[in-house]
């Protein structure tokens, strides 16, 4: 995880070997074919006929679709859904944000005062993903239902007033997305922290500067990265998330995921499904392509 | 595009007969039939691009003809798909499907993949429009949303073959039998029925009254659940507003949508919910929904769950009819044909119904029920303990055996004419649905 | 996505005793840390254990699914784990797939990985492309991979049933396998290699007697990756399916009326399955050391 020096470059002894026989010049090419080839197809290729899709006109009965360049398709329906794409953004972004200060404390935690159990906590951080996203998300629908363990203790405590709800809600669904991707931005972060070199803390402190200090300006500037990375990894599949919304969710807080799928899978409007998430591919996209410009493509691995 | 297209969409002169609720149905598909357009605007699309479409090419032998049915042979296997929860079961197993495995010898695999019409369509549109299998040999959709409509239409449906029918011809109760939606039964048998009316808990609710107006009073603030089918939601605005829905115009639509936003926007609505707003109701999230019948009788099987009520509003409950078909190209058509018949003998139905709650299509099962004649003797024995009710209490339920007073308060959906009201339609209902 | 994110962590070896002794323990604070933490962790683990918890409730009439007013405790639902047929047929389906899927995955993932540690630009040309694919494929939306690839296959006539799932299954794992098995070959060791070239082992001889054995473990552990990846997708299998419908798509369809009990059931051994992976690898990580 933590390398100082790109151990991955020829080692020197390869030097002598370089410029061999042609099985050794088309080998880099032979072992990436595979990958390449089922990428290509199934994930370029895709991304590409979203963008003819979104051009066409589909009937709904039928389905069959004829392409008719209506290029002001994408602004109407982008326009017709714009409250959708706001609220997905909306909601997101406070997951993230929610999700980013429950986290560090626990991460900073993990990584300065894990000690010999850290692969442990870990572990604890990981553990919803050892049962099914719909399961957990099922599991919330029910503790946070009016009759359900939190509500009905705390109306029964009357700290909460009888007709008061939560299922339905934007909060339920926040809440639900800050649940859901939670590990996906302690992690990072944890990484981050972990890699920072004590001794530069220690250099710090020797120095005399205060604990606040240490924090603001040794321990916060270093996970600047991690945080890039944890936000990018928490924000685009809330962004893109319907299942928190269709289930927690109520009737003011639909969003964009929730109408692709319809698109999709309900009303089998493809091109309209198609345009709608090709916004929802290039808002990503502007998140993806800055920390890679920031912080190299490549970095986002040891965050995984 | 193929030489066989039939099917040309176009926004002017659509066919009405097309559209369910029309008693005629016509006679020949010759020749291209426009059906409807892609709301204002939209360009002509040939729905028939692609597709091979077999049924059309030729009336003698086509598909479903009685000489293509007469070639047809038994594959002892049949493909079902159904919606969840709407056939026996007992420990896993279906007593009725195990009958009929039994004694003619077809293997059923009962699929419970439909979760409501559009999505379903969705799944299998792809295939049929490819010219390909859906890999079922029985859907079942509802009568009140346009699926239906799109594959009989679009001849999407194999033709039943009525000389196999002889069970429903002797059985199948007037509700169902020749319905507005397919005249004649040329492609469909009734799987069940119900009525869309309202439940609520009647340990909160205590004067719910006999109004749809209930589900849009004020001081039910944030109890209230409606059902995310646009077409379910659209009705009961027109109910509430006192417009007849068969007799409904574009411009009672706008004012039932109205209705139904001030009913949102005043925080009544607590969420649009698909058969989920059942267990939300049990839960307590909501206390009054737009609710189906069956689903309160079945939750009424559970003590804990009792004080649910089903109310039929003076308005109007809607009345609608899930059907089975047997989509093109599928893969055992006579073997299917056998099963959707064995589902109209009163036995079969006895035991389904003793389970389901719907609205049995043979009113003879009632009958059966309460002096049971054949292998369902033993079945519904069988099925009782997990019942929990004797057969008489299913016999005499009015939302299964409808009475005369119930069968007035019964109306019709609205029968669109072409896709243009239908996107009408839903331009105005699904924004309050997937409002952000 | 999921369990894969972080796998490559909590098995990374020499994770475990970085940890620097802590220093100026002695403050007011001290105890405030870890009870938060302790908090976010049961806060984490809190829905698993009502998972589990529900499994054993009883249900009291009419139909079988889940309540959440505890009716009394039974091991009914253990005993009929398999009598809910659709249920039972998703579960086996998810397995089935999640096993192609693995495998595919893994191979196709690992031989990429090879490839990036050890050519670079002069001899791998697009080498930066691969990269910025992989990386594209794990920052993208899984709700956008999974439209566009139904979109494909619909154009393309192609029925969707287990072939697309495994199509697009292997799609979304090989980028996590490929980041897991390099980050492990970045330690290795080129010169054991070498030796074995010197001592006239042809390159294949070399690559199964010398170079899968030492990178197996991260092999494996992109393995488990993919095979958690895939067991847990819900969102691409929703729109790929077809009539192939996975265990998470069959809850996900079952919540409209309500879940039986052995959701429950099977939710609680994968769990129980994953944990003991997961142990596992940390204790084979811990003996590296």
């Amino acid at each position: 995880m933590e390398q100082l020096v790109p151990t991955d470059h020829p080692g020197s002894l390869n030097k002598r070997r370089s410029g061999g026989s042609f099985a050794k010049k088309i080998a880099p090419y032979v072992l990436s074919l595979p990958a390449g080839v089922w990428l290509v197809l199934l994930f370029i290729v895709p991304l590409g006929s979203m963008l003819i899709m979104s051009l066409e006109t589909c009937s709904p009965a039928s389905g069959a679709c004829v392409m008719t360049w209506h290029w002001g398709e994408l602004p109407s329906i982008v326009n017709l859904y714009r409250g959708q794409f706001f609220t997905s953004l909306y909601f997101a972004a406070l997951a993230t944000l929610f999700d980013l200060i429950i986290s560090f404390p626990i991460a900073y935690w993990i990584a300065f005062r894990g000690g010999r159990r850290k692969n442990f906590f870990l572990l604890m951080l990981l553990v919803p993903f050892f049962v099914s996203f719909v399961i957990r998300t099922i599991v919330w629908e029910f503790v946070l239902s009016n009759n359900g363990v939190v509500l009905h203790t705390l109306k029964h405590l009357h700290l909460m007033p009888q007709g008061f709800h939560v299922l339905g809600t934007g909060v339920a669904v926040v809440a639900g997305l800050a649940y859901n991707y939670l590990p996906f931005t302690a992690l990072p972060l944890y990484v981050a922290l972990e890699r920072i070199d004590q001794r530069v803390l220690e250099a710090a402190y020797d120095l005399y500067a205060s604990k606040r200090v240490g924090f603001m300006k040794v321990i916060l500037p270093l996970t600047v990265p991690g945080i890039y990375a944890a936000f990018l990894l928490t924000f685009i599949p809330a962004f893109g998330d319907y299942v928190n919304q269709e289930i927690l969710g109520g009737t003011a807080n639909t969003m964009i995921g929730t109408v692709i799928q319809n698109e999709y899978t309900s009303a089998g409007d493809y091109a309209g499904g198609a345009s709608l998430s090709l916004v929802l591919l290039a808002v990503s996209l502007v998140g993806i392509f800055l920390y890679a410009r920031v912080l190299g493509s490549r970095t986002i691995e040891q965050y995984l | 595009m193929s030489e066989n297209e039939e099917f040309a969409f176009g926004p002017e002169g659509m066919d009405p007969a097309f559209w369910r609720g029309l008693t005629q149905r016509r006679v020949s598909r010759r020749g291209v039939m426009k059906v409807a357009g892609l709301g204002a605007g939209a360009s002509v699309i040939l729905a028939a691009c692609g597709s091979p479409s077999p049924a059309a090419s030729s009336s003698k032998g086509a598909v479903g003809a009685a000489n293509w049915w007469a070639k047809q042979k038994l594959h002892h296997l049949v493909d079902f798909a159904n919606w969840p929860l709407y056939i026996d079961v007992l420990a896993g197993k279906h007593l009725s499907l195990e009958h009929f495995t039994q004694t003619t010898g077809i293997k059923v695999n009962y699929f419970e993949v439909i979760q409501d019409n559009a999505s379903f369509y969705a799944k299998i549109r792809p295939s049929l429009a490819a010219g390909q299998p859906t890999g079922y040999d029985i859907v079942v959709m509802t009568n009140n949303n346009p699926e239906l409509g799109y594959l009989e239409n679009l001849k999407w449906l194999v033709p039943l073959d009525h000389s196999a029918m002889p069970n429903f011809d002797k059985y199948a109760g007037p509700l169902i039998k020749n319905p507005t939606w397919d005249p004649g039964n040329k492609y469909t048998m009734a799987w069940q029925s119900g009525w869309t009316a309202i439940g609520y808990n009647s340990q909160v609710i205590k004067n719910p009254g006999d109004s749809i107006q209930m589900l849009f009073d004020k001081k039910y603030k944030g109890q209230v659940g409606m059902l995310s089918d646009p077409f379910e939601l659209g009705t009961a605005g027109l109910l509430a507003i006192g417009v007849e829905p068969t007799k409904s115009t574009e411009s009672d639509w706008a004012k039932a949508a109205k209705k139904l936003k001030q009913q949102k926007s005043d925080g009544i609505v607590v969420a649009y919910y698909d058969q989920s707003y059942i267990s939300h109701l049990k839960n307590g999230d909501i206390n009054i929904a737009q609710a189906y019948s069956g689903d309160i009788f079945q939750a009424n099987l559970n003590s804990k769950y009792k004080k649910l009520k089903l109310l039929l509003p003076k308005e109007g409950a809607m009345l609608w009819t899930d059907n089975m078909a047997i989509p093109l190209h599928a893969q055992n058509p006579k073997d299917a044909m056998t099963l959707m018949d064995f589902f109209y003998s009163p036995v079969t139905q006895a035991v389904v119904e003793y389970y389901n709650d719907y609205i049995c299509p043979v009113p003879m099962a009632k009958q059966q029920l309460l002096h049971p004649t054949g292998w369902d003797v033993q079945a519904l024995k069988q099925l009782a303990p997990e019942i929990g009710l004797p057969t008489s209490v299913t016999a005499n339920s009015p939302i299964v055996f409808p009475d005369a007073a119930s069968v007035k308060l019964t109306k019709d959906y609205y029968q669109f004419k072409n896709q243009e009201e239908i996107n009408a339609w839903n331009n105005l209902f699904l924004p309050i649905i997937q409002g952000a | 996505m999921s369990i894969a994110d972080a796998a490559p962590i909590e098995v990374q070896p020499g994770a475990v005793d970085r940890s620097p002794t802590p220093r100026r323990r002695r403050h007011a604070g001290r105890f405030i840390l870890p009870t938060y933490s302790w908090l976010v962790i049961a806060y984490l683990v809190f829905p698993i254990a009502m998972m589990i918890l529900y499994s054993f409730n009883k249900v009291v009439g009419g139909m079988q699914l889940v309540s959440f007013t505890w009716l009394g405790f039974t091991t009914q639902w253990y005993h009929q784990w398999s009598s809910v047929p659709g249920l039972t047929s998703a579960f086996w389906l998810s397995i089935r797939l999640a096993v192609v899927s693995t495998v595919l995955a893994t191979i196709i993932g690992t031989l990429l990985a090879v490839a990036l540690v050890r050519y670079h630009p002069p001899r791998f040309r697009g080498k930066t492309a691969i990269e910025q694919v992989l990386f594209l494929n794990i920052a993208a939306p899984e709700i956008v991979m999974g439209s566009s690839l139904l979109g494909l296959f619909v154009m393309l006539n192609i029925n969707r049933g287990f072939l697309t799932l495994v199509l697009a299954h292997v799609m979304f794992c090989i980028a996590y396998v490929t980041v897991t098995v390099r980050a492990r070959m970045s330690g290795f060791d080129r010169a054991l290699e070498e030796a074995a070239y010197d001592l006239g082992a042809r390159p294949l001889v070399t690559f199964t007697r010398v170079t899968l054995p030492l990178i197996m473990p991260g092999v494996l552990a992109g393995a488990l990756m993919a095979f958690a990846l895939s067991i847990d997708d819900f969102v691409t299998s929703y729109f790929v399916g077809g009539s192939s419908i996975p265990f998470p798509v069959w809850v996900y369809g079952a919540t409209r009326v309500g879940i039986p009990p052995q959701v429950f059931v099977f939710g609680t051994g994968i769990f129980a399955v994953g944990i003991f992976f997961a142990v596992l690898s940390i204790f084979v990580a811990k003996k590296k050391v």
